[in-house]
């Protein structure tokens, strides 16, 4: 193994006093642009919308109603869940802001939690659907 | 948390390698500069047992990497 790494190092060039760079695929030369990476997350593989998504990002919903649904639904909405898991609050305060004695998770929020979970009600008989619970 | 793991960087951290220069800012073990993945992945085994784990590329050239090179140093006989 140590044969394998020092063969891979046989054809290292080290230039003193050369700063080191960053290099990005797939611009080697120009380092990181926002087209390089566009082109790579936009070139690489298939995406599939599901009928969800088409819902979400329709013209005829405002881009920041679009923008918090899709959050929404990968579950990247900054809750006290999420902001303690990216390292953002510290300790062990992720209880619902509400006072209740749940953690602050996007299913919480929009879902179970009574305060905003009734607004689902209103919704429904606003656009005239009804489920189990109603 | 999907398609990003907590251990691989995602695909940005994919795309983004360093290009040697002179070694000073860039890990030996930890980045990725030679090769596709970080040396301490490749080479996990020695990388276990290195007691260099935070040195520079710079500071392991001189040390020298070559056969009986001082930049091989280890915890325990190989």
């Amino acid at each position: 193994m140590l044969e394998e790494c020092r063969t891979l190092l046989a054809n290292v060039v080290v230039q003193p006093n050369v700063s080191d760079r960053w290099q990005c695929d797939p611009d080697i030369h120009d380092g990181y642009s926002v087209r390089g990476a566009y082109h790579a997350l936009t070139s690489t593989g298939t995406h599939v919308p599901d009928a969800s998504e088409n819902l979400v990002w329709h013209k005829q919903v405002p881009l920041k109603v679009s923008i918090v649904a899709w959050r929404l639904m990968k579950d990247r909405l900054p809750t006290k869940l999420n902001l303690q898991r990216c390292g953002i609050l510290q300790g062990a305060d992720t209880l619902c802001i509400l006072g209740c004695d749940n953690d602050e998770s996007s299913t919480h929020l929009f879902l179970h939690r009574v305060v905003f979970g009734s607004l689902w009600q209103h919704i429904r008989s606003w656009i005239g659907v009804y489920g189990a619970d109603t | 948390m999907d398609e990003v793991g907590e251990n691989d960087g995602g695909w940005f951290a994919e795309r983004v390698l360093k290009a040697l220069r002179d070694g000073t800012n860039i890990f030996f073990w930890l980045d990725r500069w030679v090769g596709d993945v970080p040396l301490c992945r490749r080479f996990a085994r020695l990388f276990d047992i290195t007691t260099n784990k935070s040195s520079t590329v710079a500071d392991m050239c001189a040390l020298g990497w070559g056969e009986g090179g001082e930049a091989w140093s280890w915890r325990r006989h190989l």
